[in-house]
């Protein structure tokens, strides 16, 4: 690392090499809280459009479109858990090899959070007609959408196996 | 803890008995009637019955309006939350006695009519007040204001200017008080002010310009008597109306108590209206009539006992018959299991309920949908919660039935989660010391312990389908299926054990297990060769395809880490929270940050059990079901009472008690 640093007056570049394991983890904990974020606010949006329309008609029906709205907000969750077990990393002497598992982390978890989120959240979307139709099936639209949930549950998975943890331990 | 045995039923008795037989069977609630959608009723028993049936719903209509006045007058407060909401428990012919002794049509007509009452007493007392407010502004007037049609010579006029114009106007009098104009102001209201205005006829003119001027708004006497003798009036009349209203308040008092045999009458009129509406669809022949469908096999005698003490013996015949093979797929199902497995029976529904020759799998999926929801949320203060909670509600709160139904489903989770939270020694998030796995450090043993609970999941829904084969004699299928595969990864689970656990480390084990392993991929390949006899090599080549299913096991077992992951997710959620709430100074902490942690917490709690119901039973459906569920059973819907405000008890109900 030492021999990296240009010895003359600071340039722009000196700083980011200087600095690279800083600025690698902040970047991980910005995509993995902003990414899976604007996957869960994205989806979420769909799904309150399409379930406050049915709102208007079935108001009794608010409970179960909550728990519908809920199928868009675990990415997000996940992007945050990830962020912040990356921000505990965040110290004086932080390795570059942290640093870069820390971006690897977050940008896994972003990512797939941002990309999953919107595709769950259409097949959600996609649930609020059994619920208008169908109430008592309306489980087994939930399940769909669900599913969808498994892809961004093993993204989480190998996050949290790369990112290292630092907590009370 | 299983499917309940069935028999079929075909039951013959005169016409004149169906609307007793009918009701002997709601009150019964054991026998599944098949409709018969293409019914020979008779057209002038038809005419009849459409008649009851409009009656009926006419009287349902006269209730519900009747008791949403009596509901409309309770107060709405949160105290009604704790009130007592659960249902009575009569039975039958109990229902019908008291609903047909009061008399309930006269009790409707008193509310209504006393609500009408009550309309009409606040219709009168708001037109009193509004003569009262007309009549105000004429009050402080001394004369009479009918004397002013009267007068001959002089021209008087009672209205108002607005407030601004007050002094230009009164200057504007005065100016002609010589020639016979005056004034007197009477009284003032928020912005004009009220005035009487004398003069004499020929200046009526110049009185017009001014009034004009300031728009002066004149307005007319609306009584036909002098002020005194209207607000007297008015006054008695008011009086006359508060007593009334007492009177009537009295009424609603003393009819509150109607609620109940209100709520009586409605079922007693859903259950006519539900054999009205049955006696459209069984088979007319003649003076008789045939009913059938399924009657659980348990309760024959007593339904024999019952109708040979209403009904004299030679005017019915019964026949019971077993279920045959190729009726297996019309009988209907009802499961039966202990106390704790049937709050989770409506998860198998909600799938589909099993073909009647297929095993429940509600049991085996119940033990380890508590497992796996317990280890998915996992935390001892989150547990406990949702068990006060549980407990509370079950103790000291009387709530209808599927209220009962959700709270036990909840109840009995909280156990697995306050028993994975002492192994992960997590409480609200805080690690404790005797942790035998710490979150979110001990990922791997954390994935590990997942697929292992995943591999017993498996393995018993391998077994399961192994039950299956035999019970439907498919020997062949059940080799190449569920034996091949438990033994695969029986022999695998012996050689991973054999090679990575200090244990177990003895070298013959592990060839024990590789033999195995291979055992079973022999018997995937070579069954269906033998099975194929000459094209032995279309059989081989079907058994490698079938080979290739292992990659959908590699992906059920993958599967099994999100309940790692979702159990890290909650842990890790919950310590974020604590880690924020720790940042607050000390005297916020321990004021509005408890406030703050309760509902961080709850919302924590909230989102860690949805996630976990629905995963659970993900779980359940793909990886568990998957192996050996097909489904596909219709539900038995016995024929029985609405049971909308009233149990109907029976000794089965009884049994069942849920609490």
């Amino acid at each position: 690392m030492e021999e990296l640093i240009i010895e003359n007056a600071p340039t722009i570049g000196g700083f980011f090499v200087e600095n690279a394991p800083q600025i690698l983890t902040v970047l991980g904990i910005f995509l993995a809280i902003v990414l899976a974020g604007i996957g869960s606010a994205k989806g979420g949006a769909m799904i309150s459009k399409a379930t406050t329309a049915l709102i208007s008609v079935q108001p009794e029906k608010f409970g179960q479109s909550l728990v519908l709205y809920m199928m868009s907000a675990s990415q997000g969750l996940y992007g945050f858990i990830i962020g912040f077990l990356i921000f505990m990393n965040l110290g004086e002497n932080l390795t570059i090899d942290t640093a870069l598992k820390c971006f690897a982390a977050g940008a896994i978890m972003g990512v797939a959070g941002l990309v999953t989120a919107i595709a769950q959240s259409t097949a959600a979307t996609a649930g609020v007609q059994v619920l208008a139709k169908k109430p008592e099936h309306f489980m087994k639209g939930l399940l769909y959408s669900a599913m969808i949930e498994t892809y961004a549950i093993f993204a989480f998975v190998i996050s949290i196996l790369v990112v290292p943890i630092n907590i009370g331990g | 803890m299983a499917i309940v045995k069935m028999e079929k039923l075909v039951f013959i008795f005169k016409t004149k008995y169906l609307d007793e037989v009918l009701h002997l069977m709601q009150g019964f609630q054991g026998i599944h009637i098949e409709s018969n959608y293409d019914s020979t009723i008779p057209p002038s028993k038809k005419v009849e019955v459409d008649k009851y049936i409009r009656e009926t719903e006419k009287n349902l209509q006269d209730i519900n309006a009747a008791y949403a006045i009596l509901k409309e007058r309770k107060s709405t407060n949160i105290l009604n939350l704790f009130k007592n909401s659960e249902e009575k428990k009569l039975n039958i012919s109990e229902l019908t006695k008291i609903v047909e002794e009061s008399n309930w049509s006269k009790i409707l007509e008193e509310v209504i009519q006393t609500d009408r009452q009550l309309q009409n007493n606040r219709t009168k007392r708001q037109e009193v007040t509004k003569f009262s407010d007309k009549l105000k502004i004429w009050e402080p007037l001394k004369c009479n204001p009918l004397d002013f049609k009267r007068f001959h010579r002089t021209t008087a006029l009672f209205g108002s200017v607005h407030k601004k114009h007050v002094e230009d106007f009164t200057e504007n009098i005065i100016r002609y008080e010589e020639e016979g104009m005056c004034y007197d102001m009477v009284t003032e209201n928020e912005d004009r002010v009220y005035f009487l205005l004398l003069c004499h006829s020929s200046m009526n003119e110049k009185l017009n310009t001014i009034i004009n001027e300031f728009s002066f708004s004149v307005t007319e006497y609306p009584f036909d008597k002098p002020q005194a003798d209207v607000k007297h009036e008015l006054e008695t009349e008011d009086a006359r109306l508060i007593e009334e209203e007492a009177e009537i308040g009295k009424l609603i008092i003393e009819q509150s108590k109607y609620d109940e045999i209100l709520a009586f009458a409605e079922d007693y009129n859903l259950n006519a209206l539900l054999r009205h509406k049955k006696s459209l669809e069984i088979t007319y022949d003649g003076d008789n009539i045939e009913i059938d469908g399924w009657i659980i096999a348990d309760k024959r005698e007593q339904f024999k006992k019952l109708l040979e003490e209403h009904i004299p013996g030679e005017d019915y015949r019964m026949f019971f018959l077993p279920v045959k093979d190729k009726e297996i797929d019309e009988v209907p199902i009802k499961l039966k299991n202990n106390k704790l497995v049937s709050v989770y029976e409506n998860l198998t529904e909600m799938y589909s309920l099993p073909k009647y020759n297929e095993i429940d799998p509600t049991p085996v999926m119940t033990i380890f949908y508590l497992i796996f929801f317990g280890l998915m949320v996992a935390d001892i203060g989150y547990g406990l919660a949702i068990f006060l909670i549980g407990l509370f509600v079950k103790r000291f709160l009387k709530v209808k039935r599927n209220v009962k139904k959700m709270v036990n489903f909840l109840f009995y989770l909280s156990f697995p989660i306050i028993g994975w939270g002492i192994i992960f020694g997590n409480i609200c998030g805080i690690q404790l010391s005797f942790a035998l796995i710490h979150i979110p450090l001990d990922i791997f043993p954390l994935i590990i312990l997942s697929v292992i609970f995943g591999f017993f999941h498996i393995m018993s829904g391998l077994i399961m389908q192994m039950i299956n084969q035999v019970k439907l004699k498919n020997y062949a299928d059940m080799l190449t299926g569920g034996t091949s595969w438990f033994l695969i990864f029986l022999g695998i689970a012996v050689m991973i054990l054999a090679k990575m656990t200090p244990w177990f480390e003895i070298d013959i084990l592990f060839y024990i297990g590789l033999a195995v392993t291979l055992i079973g991929v022999g018997m995937v390949v070579v069954v269906p060769a033998v099975q194929y006899g000459k094209r032995w090599y279309a059989g081989f080549g079907k058994g490698l395809y079938a080979l290739y299913g292992a990659l959908g096991y590699i992906g059920d077992f993958v599967s099994y880490t999100r309940l790692m992951a979702l159990a890290v997710a909650g842990g890790s959620v919950a310590m974020a929270f604590n880690t924020i709430l720790d940042f607050l100074p000390l005297p916020v902490k321990f004021t509005l940050g408890i406030v703050l942690a309760v509902i961080l917490h709850g919302i924590n709690i909230l989102l860690s059990m949805l996630s976990a119901y629905v995963h659970g039973i993900r779980l359940e459906f793909i990886e568990f079901f998957g192996k050996f569920y097909t489904g596909g059973g219709k539900k038995f819907e016995p024929f029985k009472a609405a049971e909308k405000n009233v149990i109907i008890s029976d000794t089965e109900n009884d049994k069942k008690e849920l609490l």
